[in-house]
């Protein structure tokens, strides 16, 4: 959001402390009065609200600058400086644009400014739209993916995933099985606007022990004009025939202005995947999602009501099914597809496969106290899904009639957060917090790879900032209480275990802005993180991995030192940043190979998680130069070096060091209204040569070059109307490849051309 | 201040909510028995002669699954110079009060099910598949002629169960392994 200042018109001038300031609020885009804006002065901790038209007197003035936050429903708040030297008339507009949202967490006074925060641009979200929402991350430098074939994957930042990386949607830690590589976060890319990654665990605000970074989705703002308003997404894809429409609506009555609405659903459906060579037999996808979300402000405080349904069924290519470790060699050697993994298009979705179901409820409160600062408070209950279908069914024929899952898990979590952002005091502001979870995972089906448990998280935690000039520094703690109660079975036995971790974090980050063009921020971390269910209690066969893995729950928790650092530098042709960490891990919990295990199957590798010392590093850095006034072009890099100090070798898995060019064209026409925007571009990959050979099945693919290209068009019409159509085509040479980090490397190829057409209407 | 008290009157109720949920032990899920999976934990070859009449036997034996304790591996002990009819049995001993016979359901899905023997350092042992599905050979009963000259220097015996539905084709190589046992031969 942006504050202007209009225009300064002293009266008369007065020696004491009696002088006022008043105006009006104004939408930039319409210029409509926003009606019960707020204003307040950070100094004397007071405000008041404008009335219903917008207009607003602050009284009792003396002769200095003050420092006044004006925020407005559906906006992010911000800070302006205004000296006094008379009864002055100051006017504040606001800009509404569609790509910025409400901070919907907290206040924007606290939006961590010292950690390395990525926001997916609105470029970016539409050449992506219609991917799964970790594809549509890793267009952020320095975030990559772990996929399982093409449909399935989730986001690696600074080399780590799973209980490394947590979501955090709208607001709430996203609960689910994320501990499997396999589990793709359930999460609508459709339901939200704004995607934002923070590298590292310096934010402590959202969780601890995130030692990779965070995932931060976060939807729009309700709208605050009456009248309704929506959005058309529509897209289709040729590789595998994908379609997917979303629309959205949202409004707002002129009876009942304080009560704002949106309705969202999206559906998607997509066949056989095609590699340069072949379809993959059964990888199609189905999606089906809704979301509501209601909300009613008061001057004073403000409720808002979200729900949200993820509904996916995935099919899994049959050429990666294994019975054990000959059949993964034999795959790996062979060089053609198998007769029974034949087949050309299709849209059916067999066995095997998974089914989820995501489901989040959420009650969300605002209270703006009087001198008190500013209150939220979060209820949310989720409700996850996951069913994994085998290839075959079961021999019996009586089980197999029934046509259940092999596995089946249930994972219900109740979350409640508080947080208190105490009024700001001169340079300082605090933000206090606690939250509790409580969740329970019940197995359904008759494999329990991971056992039935009960989890209580208790965490509370304190950030303190301070700011002054150019220069930020925030401080942050955390600890979280981690309570484990476990129902295993031992030998047709139930045994209970409990286990329980309390956990540090304490983070110092720093922002200093050299001048306007220039800036250094950087984070020094220390962060704790207990043990995941699947690494104190896994056991037995990892289904689609070929090993057999095994928990241990004599583990002790991770202890993380990082730092990293940001720097900045912007000026009007050249803009470059680099971000570069560096990680020593304690303790930390890594899947050991221990060899191999005999089974009635034969012999499967097994693994134990265990604890080793780590340490690891990397940059990220990006490159952007205006060629001129309508060219840019844009170089960014990301490397990582990861190791395993006890065993003195290498982390493996980690995704490989790339380099992406691209050369973008934009051309915008302020009388036509229109926006053409053209790009193409090369990403290079490299070849993992990072990797211990004992420990691979087979040695990591090669490097590889993809070609990409887009075209856009962006028209605008009366009455805030646009209509967009953007072209994308992936893989434009139709070049075969493996990726290090695609779990199904060792059976296919990656997904061949893909020409995407997409239709942008909003109204 | 009314509004604190309002908020202070919701974090109780919040505390209070969080802790209804206080019940310490955790309810197992929808599964009636643990480990009703079907699975095969025990292989038997039985080796009989041509009156019928048993002379031997050897088995896989791994009664709680995979990892845990490691499975039994008897050695088939061959006479040269003698022909042996060997049937095989599949059973899920997981529960010893409850042994499941899972050969009656091979044989229920024969057209989908075979059986391959493989041999490495052994000579003058030929094995024939003696049963069929109507079409292909199932395995589950075998003919073994072993020479009067058989030797076996540390021999293997390679038994496969391949799981090849709809793509069976009397070859070994369609379809995913559900049993792999290496099962060493002395010939005598």
């Amino acid at each position: 959001m942006l504050l202007l200042l209009l225009g300064i018109q002293s009266f008369y001038a007065q020696n004491n402390c009696d002088f006022t300031l008043s105006g009006s609020v104004i939408d930039e885009h319409d210029s409509s009065k926003l009606a019960f804006a707020t204003l307040f002065i950070i100094d004397e901790q007071r405000g008041v609200s404008a009335d219903e038209n917008g207009s607003y007197v602050l009284d009792k003035l003396c002769p200095k600058t003050y420092r006044i936050v004006v925020s407005h429903i559906g906006c992010e708040s911000d800070t302006a400086e205004v000296k006094i030297s008379s009864n002055m008339k100051f006017n504040f507009i606001l800009e509404h644009h569609l790509e910025e949202l409400q901070e919907v967490q907290v206040n924007a006074s606290l939006n961590e400014n010292t950690t390395n925060k990525s926001q997916l641009t609105e470029e970016k979200l539409n050449e992506n739209t219609g991917k799964a929402l970790s594809e549509m991350l890793s267009s952020i430098n320095g975030v990559s993916t772990i996929n399982t074939g093409a449909n399935i994957s989730k986001p690696v930042i600074g080399g780590f995933k799973n209980n490394r990386v947590q979501f955090i949607n709208q607001g709430i830690q996203l609960q689910s099985q994320q501990w499997g590589d396999e589990h793709a976060p359930e999460i609508d890319p459709f339901a939200a606007e704004k995607y934002s990654v923070i590298k590292g665990a310096g934010s402590v605000r959202y969780a601890g022990g995130v030692l990779g970074g965070l995932v931060i989705v976060e939807p729009k703002a309700l709208p605050i004009s009456p009248g309704i308003s929506g959005e058309l997404n529509s897209l289709y894809a040729t590789n595998n025939r994908l379609y997917n429409n979303s629309l959205m609506l949202e409004g707002k009555s002129k009876f009942l202005p304080k009560f704002a609405w949106r309705i969202q659903g999206s559906f998607k459906r997509s066949g056989n995947i095609k590699t340069p060579n072949y379809y993959q037999k059964n990888t199609g996808v189905s999606e089906l999602n809704g979301s509501a979300d209601l909300g009613y402000f008061e001057e004073k405080w403000n409720v808002r009501f979200f729900y949200s349904l993820f509904n996916s069924e995935i099919g899994i290519f049959t050429g990666v099914h294994i019975g054990n470790l000959t059949d993964l060699r034999n795959a790996i050697n062979r060089s053609f597809l198998r007769p029974e993994d034949q087949e050309g298009f299709s849209y059916e979705i067999r066995r095997p496969k998974q089914n989820i179901i995501h489901e989040l409820t959420k009650l969300e409160a605002n209270f703006y106290p009087t001198d008190l600062g500013k209150v939220n408070i979060k209820l949310a209950r989720q409700f996850n899904i996951r069913e994994e279908f085998d290839q075959e069914l079961p021999r019996n024929k009586e089980l197999a009639a029934l046509n259940i899952p092999e596995f089946s898990l249930s994972l219900e979590s109740y979350s409640t957060q508080v947080n208190w952002s105490l009024p700001s005091s001169n340079k300082f502001q605090t933000d206090l917090g606690v939250s509790l979870v409580n969740q329970e995972n019940s197995i359904n089906s008759f494999r329990d790879f991971i056992p039935d448990y009960k989890q209580d998280v208790y965490s509370f935690y304190a950030i303190e900032k301070w700011q002054h000039k150019k220069t930020e520094l925030e401080l942050g703690f955390r600890i979280d209480q981690n309570n484990f109660r476990v129902n295993k079975i031992i030998s047709r036995e139930f045994e209970e275990f409990a286990d329980e971790f309390t956990n540090l974090t304490i983070s110092f980050g720093f922002n200093y802005e050299f001048t306007k063009s220039q800036s250094l921020k950087g984070n020094l971390t220390y962060t704790e993180r207990p043990p995941a269910i699947n690494e104190l209690y896994s056991s037995g066969l990892h289904h689609g991995s070929a090993s057999l893995e095994f928990g241990n729950n004599e583990l002790g928790k991770e202890k993380s030192s990082s730092f990293d650092l940001t720097y900045q530098l912007k000026k009007d042709k050249f803009q470059y940043e680099v971000y570069g960490y560096i990680r020593y891990i304690q303790d930390f919990i890594f899947l050991n190979p221990t060899g191999l295990d005999l089974t009635i199957r034969g012999a499967f590798p097994s693994y134990d998680w265990e604890n080793t010392d780590a340490l690891v590093r990397g940059f990220d850095q990006t490159i952007q130069y205006n060629l001129t006034s309508n060219f840019t072009i844009i170089n960014s890099a990301s490397f990582l070096w990861a190791n395993n100090l006890d065993a003195n070798n290498l982390l493996i898995n980690m995704p490989s060091n790339r380099v992406e060019t691209s050369l973008k064209y934009k051309k915008s026409s302020e009388e036509r209204k229109r926006t053409i925007t053209a790009k193409a571009g090369n990403q290079f990959v490299l070849k993992q040569n990072r990797f211990n050979e004992e420990q691979e099945f087979a040695v990591p693919p090669d490097s590889y070059s993809l070609f990409f290209t887009s075209f856009s068009f962006k028209k605008e019409f009366k009455n805030k109307q646009t209509i967009e159509s953007i072209i994308t085509i992936d893989n434009l040479l139709n070049e075969v490849y493996r990726d290090y980090l695609n779990r199904f490397r060792f059976f296919t190829d990656e997904q061949g051309r893909n020409i995407t057409i997409r239709l942008n209407y909003n109204f | 201040m009314k509004n604190f008290r309002i908020l202070f009157i919701l974090i109780l109720g919040l505390s209070i909510y969080s802790c209804t949920d206080d019940d310490d032990s955790v309810t197992p899920g929808t599964k009636v028995t643990p480990n009703e999976e079907e699975l095969i934990t025990t292989v038997q070859l039985i080796f009989s002669n041509e009156f019928n009449v048993i002379l031997d036997s050897a088995s896989f034996n791994d009664p709680d699954g995979d990892g845990g304790n490691a499975p039994s591996i008897d050695t088939i002990t061959l006479q040269s110079g003698t022909d042996y009819t060997v049937d095989l049995k599949f059973l899920d001993a997981s529960d010893a009060n409850d042994v499941e016979d899972i050969t009656i359901e091979i044989e229920e899905e024969d057209d989908e099910h075979l059986i391959c023997f493989d041999q490495s350092n052994i000579s003058g042992l030929t094995i024939n598949r003696s049963d069929s599905d109507g079409t292909y050979e199932i395995g589950l009963k075998s003919l073994w002629v072993v020479d009067s000259n058989a030797s076996s220097n540390s021999g293997v015996l390679k038994l496969t169960l391949k799981h090849q539905p709809g793509s069976k084709d009397g070859t070994c190589a369609p379809g995913d392994i559900d049993v792999e046992i290496d099962f060493p031969v002395i010939i005598n």
